[in-house]
């Protein structure tokens, strides 16, 4: 049932440096939770808020003259503000998030080969390992 | 708000789920490994 090799039977420094590889991968998880959870939104409709297109401002709409007054500032009445992400720039992110997807994915798909599950889980986890990364950026590109 | 971009947004947030959901199999497959594997200290091939 082995794919490429037997983690189980491999040495003992290899099976350490595979779970030390893991726990650090989770440990950079917590941290990517954390920012998804304040920047980006666990739910379909702040994901949809943080990368909607921003509207343009239309000239014609504006006053054609401004007056400036002062005004005194309550900090308490202020609402925060949301997070929103100009799409156009997030190809900054996407090459290199996409790319080190698809590294963090062969890693474990190393080590996946080493476990013994059958063909078909196998087969079904790796396809998740990379496709999971494809996926992440096709919410905010489009 | 794009309208389209609802959909889109289900799409990211299940690569997310689906990475953490990867990651929770490959590491409970590796420690299952590491712990449970051989003892034995290899010799190298005998002389």
């Amino acid at each position: 049932m082995d794919g490429l090799y037997s983690l189980r039977k491999a040495d003992a420094s290899v099976r350490l440096a595979a779970v030390l590889f893991m726990l650090v991968l989770g440990y950079s998880y917590v941290f990517a939770f954390l920012m998804v959870k304040d920047w980006a939104g666990l739910t379909p409709a702040r994901v949809s808020a943080t990368y909607a297109p921003q509207q343009p401002v239309d000239p014609s709409a504006l006053p054609e003259t401004s007056r400036s007054s002062t005004r005194a500032l309550d900090l308490g009445s202020m609402h925060e503000e949301a997070h929103h992400v100009d799409t156009s720039l997030l190809i900054q992110d996407s090459h290199i998030h996409i790319m080190i997807y698809a590294i963090v994915a062969a890693l474990q798909t190393l080590l996946i080969l080493g476990l013994d599950w059958g063909a078909t889980w196998r087969n079904v986890v790796i396809t998740a390992a990379f496709g999971a990364g494809a996926l992440d950026f096709s919410g905010s590109g489009s | 708000m794009k309208a389209g971009l609802g959909g889109f947004s289900y799409l990211t947030l299940v690569s997310g789920w689906l990475m953490a959901a990867v990651y929770v199999f490959v590491l409970a497959g590796t420690l299952r490994a590491a712990t449970h594997g051989s003892q034995t200290i290899d010799q190298g091939e005998p002389t």
